[in-house]
């Protein structure tokens, strides 16, 4: 069970290294926004696997990235602060309210954009970054209503996660 | 702990909207709140400051003298290169040469009113130089209780377009040019506050 598990999380963190680089071949309208493909991934695994997964599979993609592409600068710091708060607001929802999926994906999307405005603040010491926040999260709701789409026909596609060992046993006999 | 069902779990249902609707009022008033403790009308304690890169040029430049508004231009000039020409943006009153270093000590409306103050980049401490200053000038008129940025030098001229501004706490900053003006009102603790 632990092996499968690690195999499991290093095989969605790779899944997620690949769409954040493809995520950076596509041209971005406003500045500071990315479509955040690789949260497809983060939300796939806290609603198809447990939260567990999520953290595991969210915090590594962010120190892998840091580690392979922006280095451990600004970038790091936004993406960083971002994720932390994304990640106690989407646990806090899924563990104490029946928010569905679109629900989790749009104020996580939300709470990722504020948590990188707050922490380019106390970065810059600038509090008009606020101004910004408005497009941003109007952008970021609607990207993650439309990723909440895509994760949820993944997993309605796919068989129960628990049960995934028996039908793969099943089938090969 | 809440129970779920997966197959639940992931149909829109009225805790989304509500979700939603939440973080969209979160939004709405960050916005309006932000908008609101930024800008406020200029008032008797308020200066006009300009900043070149980190060095605060002038933080206390007056705007106005008793009830009526002072009306002159700064312009800001590095040395000119080869082919390069300053532009007047003046058409009457006497033409200072003043230091940068100069303009920081400037409290008295009297000392202003109805002059043009050239600063320019000689034996200048705050300055350097003006190194990294694009065009050869950058000028800004002050009248109506307000300033407007009205020559720069720069690839899109952002700050000339953003026109006239009577706000407090409202910067104009051009970038290219690594200058930042705005009034500065005592109220108020500033941008590195």
């Amino acid at each position: 069970m632990k092996i499968r598990k690690m195999t499991v999380t290093a095989f969605l963190v790779a899944l997620a290294i690949i769409f954040h680089y493809i995520e950076s071949f596509i041209p971005v309208i406003v500045p500071g926004f990315h479509l955040g493909l690789a949260n497809v991934i983060s939300l796939f695994a806290l609603f198809y696997m447990g939260w567990s997964y999520y953290l595991s599979v969210l915090f590594l993609r962010v120190i892998l990235v840091g580690l392979m592409f922006t280095g451990f600068g600004t970038t790091f710091m936004l993406s960083l602060g971002g994720a932390t708060l994304s990640c106690a607001l989407t646990l806090l929802l899924f563990f104490f309210t029946k928010t569905s999926i679109y629900g989790v994906s749009a104020v996580s999307a939300f709470s990722h954009v504020l948590g990188q405005i707050l922490v380019y603040i106390w970065i810059v010491n600038t509090s008009y970054m606020m101004i910004y926040l408005p497009l941003l999260s109007v952008l970021g709701v609607a990207s993650g209503l439309i990723l909440a789409y895509l994760t949820a026909y993944i997993i309605k596609v796919l068989p129960n996660f628990d049960n995934m060992q028996s039908v793969r046993r099943k089938n090969r006999s | 702990m809440v129970k779920r069902n997966q197959a639940k779990l992931i149909k829109f249902n009225w805790r989304d909207i509500v979700a939603i609707v939440t973080v969209v009022a979160i939004t709405a008033t960050v916005f309006v709140w932000t908008l609101f403790s930024m800008s406020s009308d200029s008032d008797v304690d308020t200066y006009l400051l300009a900043r070149y890169h980190n060095d605060i040029i002038c933080e206390s430049l007056p705007i106005r003298d008793g009830a009526t508004s002072l009306e002159y231009v700064i312009s800001f000039r590095r040395d000119l290169q080869d082919g390069e020409t300053y532009s007047n943006t003046y058409e009457d009153g006497e033409v200072k040469d003043v230091q940068a270093t100069d303009l920081f000590n400037i409290t008295d409306p009297r000392q202003v009113d109805g002059y043009y103050l050239i600063v320019t980049s000689d034996e200048s401490d705050t300055f350097e130089g003006f190194s990294d200053l694009v065009g050869p000038q950058v000028d800004v008129k002050v009248y109506n209780m307000g300033f407007q940025v009205i020559l720069e030098e720069s690839p899109e001229n952002v700050c000339s377009k953003q026109g006239f501004t009577d706000n407090a706490n409202y910067p104009v900053v051009c970038l290219p040019n690594s200058m930042f003006f705005w009034l500065n009102s005592s109220s108020y603790d500033g941008p590195d506050a």
